[in-house]
Parts: C-alpha cells; structure tokens; sequence
C-alpha cells in the first residue's frame, strides 16, 4: 500500500501520458507558476513537482474538505516498457520502484490521454490500469477533439474503464474543478484500501501482449467515440511538403535562419542593459566599500560576512548541501577573503564576482528567446519535421535526426544544447551529440571572431562576413566530421534506426513557452552560474597574483596594469607556454588571453586588452583595442597580428574547448568526467593542429 | 486471385497503400520502440509516404519510420490477407481528427 507511514508527507499523486498529449500544460493549469524543478537521483531527468490543493466541490465553501497533494509531471512515455532513460524514470516511479525521492508508491495516477488520439494513447492507460493504483483518467485537449467534430461519450468511457474519467482542456483551462475534485476523491484521508482488484484489461499471456492491448483500446475508444466527418482542419498536404526532400530541407532552413535573426535582433537591447545593470552594480558596490583601510577588528568580520553570503547564495542556487567539506571550504575562503588588502577585496567583489557573473548572464537574453522559440516549435509539432527531414543527412555521419534540436540550440549556446540531448532516446547517440556540440559556433566565440574581422578585414565588409560564414562552417563541418570519425571508433556503431511519432500540428501556447522558458532558465543560471562564479574567482586570483613589488612606479595606470598581469601568475605561465603556441604565431600575450578565455571565450577580448596595455576600458572600445594591436609588433620588427596569425587564432578559437562551464555540464549529462576531458583533449588536440597547419601554410605562403 | 501481391513482404517494399502487419522480426530495444507504437502482429499500417524515412499512418498517427527498421517489418496487402483484421480498423471508425 502507499507507504503513508510519514504522516506528514502529502500524498503523491503523478502525471503520466503519452509525449505530447499535454501533461505540462496540464501541470501549468494546475500548478500556476509554483513549480519547482527536481534532479533525479542518479539519473538526469528533470521532474516537476508542485503542492497543490484538491477540494470536494462544496456547495458551501466554509466547510469545503481540502487536500494538499505533491503533483509530479512525468516525461512521457508510450509504454511501460522502457525506450530511454527518461521513460524509465517515469515507468519506475509509476512502479513505486526508484530509490531516493519518490520511493513509495504514488496516492494516485492521473492518466493523460489525448482526445484526439484517444485509441493510442489509451493503450498505456490500459497498462496503468493495471497496475491497480488508484487512477484518473484526464482526457485532454477536449477543445482540439470538438472542433474536429469528435465525439466522447465520457460516461461510457467510464464504465468501460472502472475508473473515474474527467474531460479536460488544458489550453482552455476547462474541467480543471472536476480533476480538482477527481483526485481529492482518491486522496482525501479516508481512502479506499488497496490493492484495488480491477479485471485485467487484457487476458491471457499468448501473441504480441503489444497487440492485445492496441486491440483493447480501440474497442473501447471505439464503443465511446463519435465522429462527424468533414469538420476540421486537414493539414496533410502541409506535412507531405514538410517532410519532403527539398521543400522540407529548405523550410528547415529557413526555419534555422529566422530564429538566429530574431535571437540576435531581439537580444540586442536586453543584452546591453544587463551589461550597463553590471556596470552600475560594480560602480555601486565600489562606492560602497570604504575607500581608506579601516581596522582589522571591523574589516575582518564584514568582508568574511559577505564572502560567507555570496557562499550561501552560490550554495543554495546550486543546491549544495551544507555538509562538513562544503562549510569549511566557505569559512576558510571567507577568513582569506576578509584577509585580503582592501584594494584586492575590491579588485575581487567588482572584476571577479560582479565581472564574472556578468560575463555569463549577458548571454541570457539569448538563451532564454532561443528557447522561447524552440518550444513554440516543439509545440506546434514542426520540430518532429525537422528531426524526420535532418535524419536522412546526420545518419550518415553516425548522428539521429534528432540530435538536430540541440545542434540548434549549441548555435547560441553549448549548455542548453548538451541539455535538450535528453530528448534523444539511446546513450549511444546522445553521447555522440554531446561530445560534438560544443564545436559549433556559440555566441561566446562572437567577440573574438568580431575582434579578428576588424583587425584583419576592417576595410572590406565582404570578406570579414566571409571569414564570418567560414568560421561557422567550420565549426560544423567539425562536428560532423567528428561524429563519423566518433561512429569508426570511439563509439562505434550505428545511430538507432528511426521510430519518431510526428504529432499533430496544434497552435502552441505563448503561456506554455514563457512557462517552459522562465524554467530553463533557471536551471541554466543554477547550473553555469555557479561554476562561473568559481572559476572568475580563481582566475582572478591568477591573474592578480603575485603582486608587483611596490617600489615599482609607473606614469599611467595602463602601464601598471599591464605590468601586473605581467607579473602575474597568469603572465608567467603565458610566458611559460610561449613556445608551445610559437608555432602556432601566437605571442606570450595572446597565451594569456587563451589562458584566460577558459571561464569564457569572450574573455580573450579583455585580457588582449590589458595586455597590450589598454587598460580594463579598452575592451570597449574596439577600434582602439583593434589600432593597438595593429601597430604590435615582434622583437624582431615583424608584425604580430598578420593573416597568418589572425586567422591560426580564429580556426583556433573555432574548434578548441574553452569553457568549463559546458565541461561540467558534459560531466553532469553524461555521468562522469572520462567524456568531459575526452572532449577536452580531442577539441584542443584537433584546434592546435587546425591552427598550425593555417599557421604554417599562410607563412610559408608569405603572409606571416 | 492477387496475383499482383506477393502475401507477404516487408514494408520497405510495398507501394504506399493500407497493409496488415503480420510478422515484426526486429529485436531487443528496435522491437519495444517499433511495437509500443503500433507497429506489432495484427494491426493495421498505412504507408503513406516512401522513402528512408518514410511515414506510415497506425491508427490516427503518423509515425516516421527509417527503413532499416522497415526492412524488419512483414506486411500483408490487406485485400488477400486470409483473415480480416482482428480489430475494426481504426480510421473507419476514428478519423485522425487534426489531419
Ligand atoms: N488545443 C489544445 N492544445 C493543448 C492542450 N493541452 C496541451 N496542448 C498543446 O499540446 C502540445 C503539447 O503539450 P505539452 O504540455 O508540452 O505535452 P507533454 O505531454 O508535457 O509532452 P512531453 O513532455 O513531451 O511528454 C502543446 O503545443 C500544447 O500547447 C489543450 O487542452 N488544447
Ligand atoms: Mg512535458
């Protein structure tokens, strides 16, 4: 029975159904915006939880009976008979069989099935039935069904199911009281004893048990339902044009470019702004902290106070339990912290907390309109197309068509891209996906390709936009090189054969995408925020340490700048480094500016700055930044940035792992760090290479 | 009386049309992913559109299939098919309703 033993634990009550027959919505309309996102022990699968109350409709509302139930929405899935891990999940928890949260059986099942697909998707209700839990059935998209001209005799259906059956709309937000009511029914505290002993839906054990149980559901889909024919819309000519060879691959094309333009050409403002919040905040906090020392007994406690909130921030986003290991690391990292000179507390709180933090947020605008629109077009089921119309290309390099929704998303960025690999069903191929993805072009590596373009092709707009198109292509024809090369050894063998389900096309819902986007989001500043705030911290620390003597006087502050990062532990390993990277064209300099690109690319850009003694501001102002590097040149009296250089450190930039932040992701979805520094050490083997051989031909061909 | 209609080939093979799964000789994970659609001995497959992949109809859904896994797939046209589809078919009786 359902371990009930904790009284306190509100009843668990899970939302099972088919992909796409709209339990998210449904959880939406229930759940409003208190959902939370929850990890899944063991397995990454996120699972929506939300407490809800379920009420007895009353006629008099003061004494109305109510409930507080824990919802959960499920990944979908066709059967009990798992496919992916993330069906497993599902199945497993259905079964009251997982380990960790959700290790009892749940109080009740609300089954979602579709109204308009009623006979397949109640093949998995039949499944559910028996297992004898208490269960609803929530018949959804009843709007969709009516306009079609379907039919449901819903009380027929009820009979011939045993159990309760409440027609719903998600999208419409109708019977949403009667599931209310529906599962306060089966949860309120005098519940019916289990184990409930309903008929078997399909008897006997011979032939295809798949086969019985299709044959059931259409019996029963097909005593309760009525159709009018001839109502409704058709789309099937759309889908054939869709899903063809040339029209469907040039509408996915267009499809790919418009979402770029718009991410870029709407992301612009918000991107600007949060900079300028950025600025202001690091402006506010340096007014803020005292400008003269103040004594040690004061100083000590505030600085290790507020170090110690920005831990329990960092923690509580990240969800790091307070153990022994984790509170030692803050307290010792705050008492050094409170330790530190003033001018250096400073320098941290504003270039490497605020300065940090900003350089990952900036990208959020993008990110967060890259999902808004891949879930209206996940929604409005075009995404199945793409997937169906990409297969027939990415399986020849060892990739399934469905790996093309991340490939997509890696376009903005590589996490959220690492992340919607779940949707691909077998480990073989997601695991491929994953380890190409941070090749493409994300939009971090934008300002270093800006930076090339202005320093090698300023005066012809043309070819900067071709070494533009190039540096893409590249990056793509990378990852797909990879892949096939992945398929011949690493991780041989074929992408599994496609079976995609293409879903009706249906008007997707702006409240669903902002819904589904806010909560990507956070999951996306949960999981890279934290690990960028870590490493901005020490890179800081690299960078600033150890000081300059203090004899040392200098006549501008971009003198003494460039001096100290000189000085730096940072300047010393470039300087270190220099003859690995020789080959490659770069200098001392440009390796520290791939040193410090590894928290992110668009660092190089900054660091280039100071190094070549800019100063912080030269950064933004690139034509400044462009004129110094420009007039660079070796001891010897050459250039340092010529072709060759410049486009070595392009290709360079194109194809090496520079991100920590994916890394940690990569270690995260795959399970251990082995794919994350492969992916490491194949990305930076392949750059260096990349790079050398530009290098080396563009010299031999007299553009050194 | 077919004599067109070899009674049994697989579905890579056929013309686009209405057909009667006879036989699914895919294994392990392909088996679970083609039968928990629809695709199991007895029911009812229309394909719609040829091609690698090509699109087959099951009920009121359409489903993208990759011929490798069709290959694997038994069908009988359903016009000679000796015994009637177990069930009633299902698009006589529930029309896709979006399509
Ligand atoms: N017309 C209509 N559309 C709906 C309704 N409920 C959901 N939808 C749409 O159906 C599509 C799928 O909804 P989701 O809620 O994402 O489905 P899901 O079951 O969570 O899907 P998976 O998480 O992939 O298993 C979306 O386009 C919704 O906007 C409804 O009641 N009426
Ligand atoms: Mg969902």
């Amino acid at each position: 029975m359902p371990a009930s033993d904790d009284v306190t634990a509100p009843p668990v009550v899970l939302l099972v159904g088919n992909p796409n027959v709209g339990k998210t919505s449904l959880f939406n309309a229930l759940a409003g915006m208190r959902a939370k996102t929850a990890n899944y022990p063991g397995i990454t699968v996120d699972l929506r939880k939300a407490m809800i109350h379920v009420a007895a409709v009353d006629k008099d509302s003061r004494c109305q009976a109510t409930n507080e139930i824990e919802l959960v929405d499920l990944p979908g899935l066709y059967s009990l008979e798992t496919a992916s891990p993330e069906e497993e999940v599902a199945a497993r928890s259905i079964c009251g069989e997982f380990r960790g949260e959700l290790s009892r059986l749940p109080d009740a099942v609300v089954v979602v099935v579709d109204a308009t697909n009623l006979a397949r998707t109640l093949v998995l209700a039949g499944e559910i039935l028996d297992q004898n839990l208490p269960t609803i059935i929530a018949v959804n998209l009843i709007d969709a069904a009516e306009s079609s001209g379907t039919e449901i005799q819903f009380a027929e259906l009820s009979e011939k199911l045993g159990c309760p059956v409440i027609p719903v709309s998600a999208r419409k937000a109708r019977g949403l009281g009667e599931l209310r009511e529906a599962i306060y029914e089966l949860t309120k505290p005098s519940k019916p004893q289990l184990p409930i002993a309903r008929q078997p839906c399909v008897a006997g054990c011979s032939g295809c048990p798949f086969a019985a149980r299709f044959e059931w559901a259409d019996g029963v889909a097909g005593a309760s339902v009525r159709h009018t024919p001839g109502k409704g819309v058709k789309l099937e000519w759309l889908d054939r044009l869709l899903t063809s060879r040339g029209i469907g691959l040039a509408a996915l094309l267009g499809v790919m470019l418009s979402v770029f333009f718009l991410i870029f050409s709407l992301a612009d403002v918000p991107m600007s702004a949060i900079e300028d919040g950025f600025g202001w905040a690091g402006e506010v906090v340096g007014n803020l902290l005292p400008t003269s020392p103040l004594s040690t007994l004061i100083w000590l406690p505030i600085a290790t106070g507020i170090s110690m909130s920005v831990f329990a921030l960092a923690y509580w986003l990240n969800e790091t339990k307070w153990t022994r290991t984790s509170t030692s690391i803050a307290l010792v990292t705050s008492l050094v912290i409170g330790c530190l000179p003033l001018e250096d507390f400073r320098s941290l709180a504003i270039d490497g907390v605020i300065g940090g933090v900003a350089g990952v947020v900036v990208f959020l605008p993008q990110i967060c309109i890259l999902f808004f629109f891949i879930t209206l077009l996940e929604d409005s089921g075009y995404m199945a197309r793409g997937a169906f119309v990409m297969e027939r290309l990415m399986r020849r390099v060892g990739l399934p068509g469905k790996a093309f929704v991340p490939m997509l998303s890696a376009h903005a960025c590589a996490i959220p891209g690492i992340m919607a690999a779940r949707t691909i069903e077998t480990w073989r191929d997601r695991l491929v996906t994953i380890l190409v993805l941070p090749l493409l072009t994300c939009s971090a590596r934008l300002p270093v390709y800006v930076m090339v373009a202005a320093l090698l092709f300023g005066d012809s707009p043309w070819k900067a936009s071709l070494m533009f198109a190039g540096a893409y292509l590249l990056g793509l024809l990378a990852a797909f090189s990879t892949a096939f090369l992945l398929k011949k050894t690493v991780v041989p063998g074929e992408a599994a054969p496609l079976v995609l389900e293409l879903p009706n096309y249906r008007m997707p819902s702006l409240r669903n995408a902002w819904f589904t986007t806010v909560e990507r989001a956070t999951v996306f500043l949960r999981g890279a925020g934290t690990t960028i705030l870590l490493i901005s911290v020490v890179l800081w620390a690299l960078a600033t340490y150890p000081k300059l003597p203090d004899d040392r006087t200098f006549s501008t502050e971009q003198e003494q700048a460039q001096a100290a990062l000189e000085y730096s532990m940072a300047g010393r390993v470039g300087q270190i480094v220099e003859p690995v990277f020789k080959p490659l064209g770069f200098d001392w300099k440009i390796d520290v500016g791939i040193l410090t690109s590894f928290a992110a690319r668009e660092v190089l850009v900054s660091t280039l700055s100071i190094v070549y003694g800019l100063g912080e501001d030269g950064a933004e102002e690139p034509a400044g930044l462009v004129e110094t590097l420009r007039r660079q040149r070796h001891p010897d009296g050459t250039l340092v940035f010529s072709t060759a250089t410049g486009l070595s450190l392009l290709v360079f930039f194109v194809l090496a792992m520079q991100c920590l932040p994916t890394q940690v992701v990569t270690k995260r979805e795959t399970g251990s760090w082995r794919w994350a520094i492969f992916q490491f050490v194949y990305m930076t083997v392949m750059a260096y290479v990349a790079a050398l051989v530009v290098y080396q031909s563009l010299a031999a061909a007299g553009y050194a | 009386m077919a004599i067109v209609q070899v009674p049994a080939s697989s579905l890579a093979d056929v013309p686009p049309g209405p057909y009667v799964c006879q036989q699914v000789h895919a294994e392990g994970q392909d088996a679970v992913r083609l039968k928990r659609l629809g695709v199991c001995q007895g029911r009812m497959i229309e394909l719609v559109g040829r091609g690698d992949p090509m699109i087959v109809k099951i009920g009121a859904s359409r489903v993208g299939l990759s011929r490798q896994l069709a290959k694997l797939v038994v069908v009988d046209s359903v016009s000679d098919s000796k015994s009637s589809p177990p069930s009633p078919s299902l698009p006589e009786t529930l029309p896709a309703s979006a399509f």
